[in-house]
């Protein structure tokens, strides 16, 4: 038999060592145990599952998602089972799935992070926390991300409370987010992961109703890729630390031009939603490419846009 | 039951209304696993997320999906040609809860009154509740099954004959009056309730607006001899119960349409 030199699409976040470079992003693909048996959990890098909070939260009020010409508004408001249910009911399931799991957290301040973080620190079955410093959909509060100041807080807060890998998750709606990762990353942050959603709204002229019940939410999906695209570039030529990037891919070139433009993973949001096994064909062909390309080691990728 | 992910070929479009199609297509697997109130998520080309249809009928491995027009994804999937893909999610859902008569209650037996209560394209998943009934309850007690049917003008009126056909006893409700009573299916159901022998056991099954359901709600107020199951609709996510995108508002919290519903107890809701 010829032996092949293997293609390597292993990729290092933090502690976190990954088999292929692709997580299914945070809120768009549960705990990951749901979707047991309809997935092919060796095609998925690492699971990013929804983000928890101290407490449990109802979420936002309906409706909380609506399609737009070439995306998706959603305002689930982190509706979520709390950290305690999430740790005696989730963890369990989740760990009979073969794949890495990144824990998304969320807070209404820098004490609920420092606890919740604390918590997931002291749990075993915990390979990586990712602080959702970016969601859009909660009222009355700022989003951490869009201060620079604040993001350094937080963070360093956290980096206190755990050495597990940690991850900062930043929105993409603020004037210099170049600014924003370096505070994270100076701050302690192992990683970055970019972009969360864009602010979007959308109204019903008929009934002159906004056709999201909270009014607004976040953008996600392809119409929001270009902008995505652009500002992982930005950070990932900056950052010394990973940058797991995305934002509105929904196939394998899309994913690749994520890897040319500095990211060491990414990340498939939206696209989960309609086709749960997303991974499975984007990985496929980033393999395809890479065999095209003849390049052996998926690293190489990384950052290697011809300019 | 456990949802799937199939691709289809389209065997047939047919308009049946302006705006409404029949879409049929054979999927065996489909046709064994779902049961009345199920759903169905469909991609639709150029569309974004999945459209979700209710399971209209099933005869063999052929199954059926009733829709109207709404916007983008409908009218796309209007369409489609004899031949072209689907790629669909299903069957999903929790589906209507069949209560059948206790046969060793007699008084009951005889008691039972099913009503489906279809608003305009709401009549999608009844067809196959009342497929169903038909095809299990075999009594002698005619008629079974009631089923009011309420529509805009007549032209409007979906299914009639077919459910006729299937041994349905139908009544229509018109907005104009140009067919059967002048008004909505709630005066239909008044007289239906005010009609029947004393000491039934109503059933109603229904599908359409929510205003619809909340006049139903109106009706059934202090009667506990009467149950409802209401399938509803909201925007939706996944369908499979991971994006908690499509909630409504119940007595007990927020509820997932793809995964508590989309069929509720009438009562859970208000
Ligand atoms: C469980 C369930 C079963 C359904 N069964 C049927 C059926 O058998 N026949 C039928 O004609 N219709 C049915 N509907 C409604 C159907 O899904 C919508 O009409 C359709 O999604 C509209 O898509 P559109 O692109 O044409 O409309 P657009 O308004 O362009 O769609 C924009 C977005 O809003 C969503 N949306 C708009 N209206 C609705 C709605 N009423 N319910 C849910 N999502 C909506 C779309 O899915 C899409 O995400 C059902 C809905 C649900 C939840
Ligand atoms: C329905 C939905 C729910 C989401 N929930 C979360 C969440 O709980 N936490 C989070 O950090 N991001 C959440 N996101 C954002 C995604 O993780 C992702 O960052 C964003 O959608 C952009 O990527 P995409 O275009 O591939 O979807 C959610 C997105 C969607 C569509």
């Amino acid at each position: 038999m010829m032996n092949r030199p293997k293609t390597n699409l292993g990729v290092t976040i933090g502690k976190l060592r990954l088999a292929n470079p692709i997580i299914c992003a945070s809120g768009t693909f549960g705990f990951g145990e749901e979707l047991r048996g309809f997935v092919d959990f060796g095609s998925v890098g690492a699971i990013a599952t929804k983000t928890i909070t101290l407490e449990p939260r109802a979420g936002n009020p309906p409706p909380r998602i609506f399609e737009t010409e070439c995306g998706v508004i959603n305002s689930v408001g982190l509706e979520n089972p709390g950290v305690d249910k999430f740790i005696s009911e989730k963890l369990k399931a989740m760990r009979e799935i073969d794949t890495k799991f990144i824990i998304s957290v969320g807070g209404g301040s820098i004490f609920e992070y420092s606890k919740i973080v604390q918590r997931l620190d002291e749990t075993k079955d915990v390979d990586a926390i990712e602080v959702n410093l970016s969601c859009p959909n909660i009222k009355n509060k700022k989003i951490v991300s869009q201060d620079k100041k604040e993001t350094y807080k937080v963070v360093k807060a956290l980096r206190k409370v755990t050495s597990k890998t940690l991850i900062a998750k930043i929105t993409p709606e603020v004037s210099d987010i170049v600014s924003v990762a370096v505070a994270a990353q100076d701050a302690g942050a192992d990683a970055l992961a970019l972009v969360n959603t864009f602010f979007a709204m959308a109204i019903n002229i008929e009934t002159a109703k906004p056709y999201i019940g909270n009014i607004y939410g976040g953008y996600s999906g392809p119409a929001i890729k270009p902008m995505s695209l652009y500002r992982v570039w930005r950070v990932a030529s900056v950052v010394k630390i990973p940058v797991i990037g995305g934002g509105g891919i929904t196939d394998a070139d899309a994913a690749i031009e994520f890897l040319l433009a500095g990211a060491t993973a990414v990340s498939l949001g939206t696209v989960n939603l309609v086709y749960p096994n997303k991974a499975k064909e984007v990985l496929a062909g980033i393999i395809e490419y890479m065999r095209r390309k003849n390049i052996k080691d998926i690293n190489k990728l990384r950052g290697s846009m011809n300019v | 039951m456990k949802p799937k992910q199939v691709t289809v070929k389209v065997d047939k479009i047919e308009r049946v209304k302006t705006d409404v199609f029949l879409l049929s297509f054979v999927s065996g697997y489909l046709a064994k696993e779902s049961r009345p109130g199920n759903f169905l998520h469909i991609k639709v080309n150029s569309t974004i997320l999945r459209r979700p249809f209710s399971v209209h009928k099933v005869s063999g491995n052929k199954i059926y999906v009733l829709f109207r027009i709404r916007g983008r994804g409908t009218d796309i999937l209007s369409r489609y040609k004899k031949g072209e893909i689907l790629d669909i999610i299903g069957p999903l859902g929790n589906g209507f809860e069949v209560r059948r008569p206790k046969t060793e209650d007699r008084r009951l037996k005889t008691g039972i009154q099913n009503i489906l209560i279809a608003g305009g394209i709401g009549v999608a998943p009844l067809m196959f509740l009342a497929q169903h009934f038909t095809k299990t309850l075999n009594t002698n007690h005619q008629p079974l099954i009631t089923i009011l049917l309420g529509a805009k003008n007549k032209k409007e009126v979906l299914c009639e004959q077919e459910l006729k056909k299937l041994g349905c006893k139908v009544y229509v409700a018109t907005e104009d009056g140009s067919k059967g009573i002048k008004g909505t299916v709630i005066g239909l159901l008044e007289r239906s309730l005010w009609t029947r022998e004393p000491g039934t056991q109503t059933n109603l099954y229904s599908c359409g607006p929510k205003e619809m359901f909340w006049n139903i709600n109106q009706i059934l107020e202090g009667r506990k001899d009467v149950n409802c199951q209401v399938s509803f609709e909201q925007f939706m996510g996944c369908g499979l119960g991971i994006c908690c995108a499509c909630t409504i508002e119940t007595k007990n919290g927020y509820k997932k349409v793809c995964k508590d519903g989309p069929v509720f107890d009438i009562r859970d809701i208000w």
